[in-house]
């Protein structure tokens, strides 16, 4: 049967981490359980008592002792009521679901991890084994608002001087900053990779995705080496409440994480309406 | 379906099933016809009448409200659906045809499978077409689907009920029951009065010509938003629809803690989509009309769940405030 019942966790720590967003590490209660095996990528259902539950995705897997590191941006009811507890509170989490980011074929690649805003998060625990591996490049491109906003300080402390790490800003501080998203630093970004890269990771707002997806596309990667994870509304996590269609897609089950083609042949059954750049706001 | 019974009347089959469980059976509420607790005066004659119920037998499967949990300040404690045996008695062809649908769907949701491993299923036989139904071309009815029901039940003006054995659950059902034996032409009757209720249905050139216009790529961006300005978003169609399954969920206070509730929800509803942040992936009437027709009846959702999601019963036509249901949207969609 589905798990639709959350192991109970409490708040070990948290920290601010970037405007408006906080890093919080979880562990299970004692007597209670939660899945050890969790793909980068893969997502978890969040309850916060009398605020109801949301999709979050794992920053970092559960170690050893069943911690979970969670980044958490404050956006709406039941986020804003998670920043007022306090370490020791008491949440339910339910996971891991969905399909995370395809590691195993991207072994010995040159690969291109290209983060927008708190999209950062979901490539994390991705960019961490992908730094570890024995061959193939990386880089990563990570674009923010402004530095104020820009999320997973002490990742990205950890990241330096391993792999070329770019970083660009809508509204930069100071004339060192590079302005722009990150489709500015992309020929940078294959320079350092040292050749055109042999497959990209992206994650940050719809729009900003299929944005750098073209610029991608244009540079000659093929949209079968492009993955996207998207973000939808999310009930049940596990494929039956309906909320996050795409297509005939349940993101919640065959995604998050697209590539590229599938993304747009699902996409194409019911095309965004020009209302929707609208509706689009920068994450 | 190898046994056959002859049956003195409905009356007599659902008072023995009533002696192990609650029966629940068409039944006039007032000036309503609904699913309801069988009473000792209920008259199942309603069960041959040619015309759909406004309601499926749906929400005895699936709530349109339910606890799933307890938060009682420390831990979460499940609160298991109820898993008393209950029969539902009466079930057209095409309800049936969606209950095999949301066996598939809910696979795994212990809430639904509690309730629906607690059911009994009987179907009746459609002796006539009823007004909105096209359940024919959909595959699913008017005769009730092998494998659909736990006991078939097939009537006929004038002669005694059919009894038709579905499940070795049905069989056991029925085990304490003096049963006649069916005539030998029991089979052969049946399927005579499949075929006039099949005749009976009539042509309804606009429903394959419709799918074929969506699974085509036909249908403009242009004309859904066009339908969908007439939409209210009233959840009338996703209400009455026997395969929609679309739920949402919420915390209520409860003591130091709070009770997680799910109910039935609805992809017409304007935030069904809405995120937090403001993206909204479906941000017009007109895309999230689109996305319950296609749901319904596209080529990739039949690819993925082996039929369309749509039985054929016609009961959003009926609820439509705004003169969208299946019959007026693929008629207009047919004929652009």
């Amino acid at each position: 049967m589905k798990q639709t019942t959350p192991s109970a966790v409490r708040i070990v720590a948290a920290y601010d981490d970037g405007q408006d967003a906080r890093h919080f590490e979880l562990a299970p209660l004692s007597g209670e359980s939660i899945a050890s095996a969790v793909e980068p990528g893969q997502f978890f259902m969040l309850s916060v008592p009398g605020a109801g539950e949301a999709a979050f995705t794992y920053a970092a897997p559960p170690d050893a002792r069943g911690h979970v590191q969670a980044l958490v941006r404050r956006v709406g009811a039941l986020t804003s009521r998670l920043f007022e507890l306090e370490p020791g509170a008491v949440l339910g989490l339910r996971g891991p679901f969905g399909r995370g980011w395809p590691l195993a074929e991207l072994r010995a690649q040159r690969v291109l991890v290209i983060a927008g805003g708190c999209g950062l998060a979901p490539l994390c625990s991705a960019v961490d084994h992908l730094a570890a591996r024995g061959a193939g490049a990386l880089a990563v491109i990570y674009g923010a608002r402004n530095p104020d906003s820009q999320v997973l300080g002490v990742e990205r402390g950890r990241w330096s001087g391993r792999f070329p790490l770019l970083e660009t800003y809508d509204h930069p501080d100071d004339p060192d900053q590079i302005r722009g998203t990150p489709i500015v630093r992309l020929d940078e970004a294959c320079q350092a990779l040292g050749g055109a890269p042999e497959a990209a990771l992206v994650c940050g707002p719809e729009l900003m995705m299929t944005r750098v997806a073209a610029a991608l596309r244009d540079r000659g990667l093929g949209a079968g080496r492009i993955w996207l994870s998207l973000e939808r509304r999310m009930h049940c996590g596990d494929g039956r409440c309906g909320h996050c269609y795409l297509g005939p897609s349940y993101v919640c089950q065959d995604g998050p994480t697209y590539r590229l083609d599938e993304f747009q042949r699902l996409q194409a059954e019911s095309p965004p309406r020009a209302t929707e750049l609208v509706s689009v706001h920068h994450c | 379906m190898s046994d056959v019974y002859e049956l003195t009347g409905l009356r007599q089959l659902a008072d023995h099933l009533a002696r192990e469980a609650r029966v629940v059976a068409p039944q006039h509420d007032g000036e309503h016809r609904c699913f309801a607790l069988l009473s000792e005066d209920g008259d199942l004659e309603i069960c041959r009448e040619p015309s759909q119920l406004p309601l499926a037998a749906k929400p005895f499967l699936f709530a349109e409200r339910e606890s799933l949990f307890v938060f009682d300040g420390a831990r979460f404690v499940e609160t298991p659906a109820p898993s008393e045996p209950l029969v539902l008695f009466g079930l057209t062809a095409c309800d049936l045809t969606a209950i095999a649908y949301l066996d598939r769907f809910f696979e795994g949701d212990p809430h639904y499978v509690a309730r629906r491993r607690a059911a009994l299923l009987v179907g009746v036989d459609c002796e006539r077409g009823c007004r909105d139904g096209f359940c024919d071309a959909m595959d699913a009815g008017p005769g009730v689907r092998d494998g659909s029901a736990d006991l078939v039940v097939h009537t006929a003006p004038d002669a005694s009920p059919l009894l038709f054995i579905g499940s070795e659950r049905g069989a056991a059902a029925v085990a304490g029951l003096a049963l006649e034996p069916a005539p030998a032409d029991a089979t052969e009757r049946r399927a005579r009065g499949l075929e006039a209720a099949e005749a009976s249905l009539g042509a309804r050139p606009h429903i394959a010509a419709g799918i074929a216009r969506l699974d085509a790529g036909e249908v403009s961006a242009e004309l859904w938003e066009e339908l969908g300005l007439r939409c209210l978003a009233c959840s009338g169609c996703t209400t009455v629809c026997p395969t929609c399954t679309c739920f949402t969920t919420t915390d209520e206070p409860e003591g130091d803690g709070a009770r997680r509730l799910r109910y039935w929800d609805s992809c017409l509803f304007e935030g069904f989509q809405r995120e937090a942040s403001g993206h909204h992936p479906a941000p017009t009437a007109g895309m999230r009309l689109e996305r319950f027709f296609r749901h319904k009846l596209g080529e990739p959702v039949r690819a993925r769940f082996g039929r369309a999601t749509c039985v054929g019963c016609g009961r959003c036509e009926s609820a439509c405030p705004a003169v969208l249901g299946i019959h007026s949207t693929l008629g207009r969609i047919a004929a652009t």
